[in-house]
């Protein structure tokens, strides 16, 4: 649930987050052509927190899609950042066949939507009000999968 | 809450490399894929803000917040028959419309999206999936 922006006009058109991501680099279909493009904001990323070492899922986490998008492809440096984000973004990013969601050995109910919009946010401070666009990827998996720990599951997941 | 503010709610990516993906209580999730509609929905859901969508690809600084959400999959637009071997799935899908209304909360900030009938859909689908192991 993404808020981008301040709004400068009517939510229809402005480009939705993942399409950004695509002018920065990343590209539809080909995910190994690195950009030459780099992100301003890189300077800052000094700044923040060490990787988690050691941790860990529970047993019974389920388990990321093999594929993925390629942050290089962003211009950003691996490490620190993953060589691969197990995530497509079909219909608006990558290929509309691409796979919609984000768990692997899974059989069941998904649902995926992409939607823009707009709406207020209030400083809590001031009670000052501005409108922004929105940007959302909603997705949800509900069904049978198997677990990191190789047991058969039943379960309800959100992508947020 | 200056121009060009940026804030990205998201769970993060899991340790094995699940992106931005929970677990969710059975009740969240009411799906008929035959006829197109579903709804997620939930309510005072903690989720942290990452500020924006490259932050959040690193194990990054994040400010705790609370986001509650309504999502809903209807108006059949068409239907589509997917077997994707490349991509290691199959699946029966109904593209169709999706709304959204959300708001979040969090230490100084609150947000509240415009109703649901003012969302624009990009894409939506739902349907029956399976992959990896129930694909072979």
């Amino acid at each position: 649930m993404r808020i981008p922006a301040t709004m400068a006009g009517p939510p229809a058109g402005h480009t939705h987050f993942w399409e950004r991501a695509a002018a920065n680099g990343i590209t539809r279909g080909q995910f190994l052509t690195r950009s030459a493009g780099t992100l301003g904001a890189l300077a800052g990323f000094s700044l923040l927190a060490p990787a988690v070492a050691g941790a860990k899922n529970a047993p019974s986490s389920p388990k990321p899609i093999p594929g993925g998008l390629h942050p290089a492809d962003l211009g950003l440096p691996v490490p620190p950042f993953p060589e691969v984000i197990h995530v497509m973004a079909p219909g608006v990013l990558t290929p509309a066949n691409s796979e919609p969601i984000s768990i692997t050995d899974f059989n069941g109910h998904i649902g995926y939507s992409i939607i823009d919009g707009a709406g207020t946010g209030t400083n809590t401070a001031t009670g000052a009000k501005t409108r922004y666009t929105t940007n959302t990827d909603m997705r949800f998996m509900q069904g049978t999968y198997v677990g990191e720990d190789g047991r058969v599951r039943h379960g309800s997941f959100a992508f947020v | 809450m200056g121009t060009n503010q940026i804030h990205d709610y998201n769970p993060g990516i899991q340790p094995n490399g699940v992106f931005w993906t929970i677990p969710i209580g059975d009740g969240a999730i009411d799906v008929n894929p035959g006829k197109g509609r579903a709804r997620l929905a939930a309510q005072n859901m903690a989720i942290p803000d990452f500020h924006d969508f490259v932050n959040s690809l690193y194990p990054a600084t994040s400010v705790p917040a609370v986001v509650s959400f309504d999502v809903r999959w209807f108006d059949i637009q068409s239907r589509r028959n997917a077997n994707e071997p490349d991509y290691g799935y199959a699946g029966e899908f109904v593209v169709t419309k999706a709304s959204i209304e959300w708001s979040s909360h969090q230490d100084g900030f609150s947000f509240q999206s415009d109703p649901a009938s003012a969302s624009i859909t990009d894409y939506a689908i739902v349907g029956t999936e399976r992959n990896g192991v129930f694909f072979h």
